[in-house]
């Protein structure tokens, strides 16, 4: 299954990363005499209602939706990383305070506080400032649960009778800290970067949907799921019609699916 | 005293630090409109309400909210009753006819529903021709009913095997008095405290629910503010927000001390 899922992840990724030469365009070329039209063998996905190629948008949104996803748990997990370490090394008042903040933001409900710290930055910006915008928000808000996972990992580390008797043979901290609690800390770490990145897949669709998500003209899977709103008031025989708009829904569920597959199953959502 | 004294901090934390982000946000106090060169035109009046006024609406921010809170609180109340009642039976039911064939088809239409973003099954529930509050409660149940169950499942599951159990199912106890006098009172504190957690994420989904299927609640009105960038309600919305949640997670961590 996990095998599966790996393959499904690696063949989305090269379909990403060979976009621009299968579509050099990057689905921004408008093709006026072609508005609106369903799947044909120069348009494999049809065209949108500006004319633009679906196929060529998908796959440059499956670049800017696969490659900046990750990249904002990555953000995540390094900062978690970093709050939880300095928390579980020096127990007193930074662990407090350290834990006080991360109670704070896995408190608040995530959803009102990304809009909210989204509607700080105007909505017009340039669409490049939107999406980084859109994904540093993701990788900055995401850091509590990380964090509270690896002060747990770190306590629990420094307790074990290997770390106390390295420790009582004086090895110096930051040995300690690199050679041995670093490499007991990376599959914890890995496997809060593959629950968080299918997080910020559905997030960045859910905002896409919303509208706030990366703007237009640049695609990701979030704003080209807006597209279905048109279809989506016309009942489940349009839906049916329109099947070829139903292809970055399929993406998104076979990557967030993979990566749910991939993340160990005691921390999957 | 120290609940109400917690429960004080966490809000004043908050609302100071949104407060200083709004304060310090590119643009503070002024009007969408006007920073975007293309609408700006001659005869628009220049805002300068007090901080409890709704810029994008012109009105006291209580009195939005008081219109808008009882969709939202109707659907939040029915989607985590609907989410909590087929979750919770289901799981109590695997724990108590164990089959693999049934455990693999269940985690798998979970994992399929944790796959879709929330405001996609909105718009799926659209298509099929429903629309307002009762919408939006079936939407968030959908969305939220498969992480319910998983993690119930595994809380059931572990309570399940644990000695207490084995000792009061070799005392004789019948099955439905197992659970209900042993395995749902040993299960309850972690399910209260998942209960808070599905508070939290059911009125996060809110927004983008009542979005798209255009139900004037709370969550809708967020995300007016946040298109408009009226930061003085969407402060006060996080802070409402914020209480409810604080107070939903305290209920629960009390009635487990």
């Amino acid at each position: 299954m996990k095998f599966a899922a790996a393959i499904v992840l690696l063949l989305l990724s090269l379909a990403a990363l060979t976009g621009p030469w299968i579509a050099p365009d990057g689905g921004q070329m408008q093709f006026r005499d072609h508005i609106n039209e369903p799947p044909s063998p120069q348009f494999p996905l049809g065209t949108d209602p500006l004319g633009r190629d679906r196929f060529a948008r998908l796959l440059s949104g499956a670049r800017i939706s696969l490659l900046l996803a990750p990249a904002a748990a990555l953000l995540a997990v390094l900062l978690g990383a970093l709050i939880g370490i300095a928390a579980g090394l020096r127990p007193g008042w930074l662990a407090h305070l350290l834990s006080a903040a991360c109670d704070l933001t896995l408190a608040l409900p995530w959803f009102f506080l990304l809009l909210t710290l989204r509607a700080l930055i105007p909505i017009d910006v340039a669409p490049a400032v939107s999406l980084l915008v859109t994904f540093a928000l993701l990788g900055l808000l995401g850091w509590a649960g990380p964090a509270r996972v690896v002060q747990a990992g770190v306590q629990d580390t420094l307790r074990s009778p290997r770390i106390l008797a390295l420790r009582a043979r004086g090895a110096a901290p930051l040995r300690v800290l690199t050679r041995h609690l670093l490499p007991e800390l990376a599959p914890l770490l890995a496997g809060q970067f593959l629950a968080l990145a299918p997080v910020f897949l559905l997030a960045e669709a859910n905002l896409g949907l919303l509208g706030l998500g990366v703007s237009e003209p640049m695609a990701s899977w979030g704003n080209l799921l807006k597209e279905l709103e048109s279809v989506a008031v016309a009942g489940p025989a349009a839906l049916v019609q329109s099947w070829w708009m139903l292809a970055p829904l399929a993406c998104l569920l076979l990557s967030t699916g993979s990566l749910f597959i991939l993340a160990p199953r005691e921390i999957t959502p | 005293m120290r609940l109400v004294w917690r429960l004080l901090l966490t809000l004043a934390a908050g609302a100071l630090l949104t407060a200083l982000l709004v304060r310090t946000a590119p643009g503070y106090g002024v009007h969408e409109r006007d920073l975007d060169i293309r609408r700006n035109g001659p005869t628009r009046p220049q805002l300068s309400l007090p901080w409890w006024y709704s810029r994008e609406f012109q009105t006291p921010i209580h009195q939005l909210v008081a219109q808008r809170a009882m969709p939202t609180a109707l659907a939040v109340t029915g989607g985590l009753a609907l989410a909590w009642l087929i979750s919770l039976a289901s799981a109590l039911a695997s724990t108590r006819w164990p089959s693999r064939a049934l455990l693999n088809t269940a985690f798998v239409g979970a994992m399929l529903l944790q796959c879709l973003p929330a405001g996609l099954v909105a718009l799926l529930l659209l298509v099929f021709g429903f629309r307002g509050t009762p919408a939006v409660a079936l939407a968030l149940a959908l969305a939220l009913g498969p992480r319910v169950w998983q993690v119930s499942r595994a809380i059931l599951a572990r309570a399940a095997s644990s000695p207490c159990l084995l000792l009061a199912r070799a005392q004789g106890f019948g099955p439905w008095r197992l659970i209900a006098r042993r395995l749902l009172p040993l299960a309850a504190p972690e399910l209260r405290a998942l209960g808070a957690v599905s508070v939290t994420l059911a009125i996060s989904l809110a927004i983008p629910l009542e979005t798209i299927l255009d139900v004037p609640g709370l969550g809708q009105l967020a995300w007016q503010a946040a298109l408009s960038r009226d930061l003085p309600l969407l402060v006060q919305l996080m802070t409402l927000v914020t209480l409810v949640v604080v107070v939903a997670g305290e209920l629960a961590r009390s009635k487990s001390a």
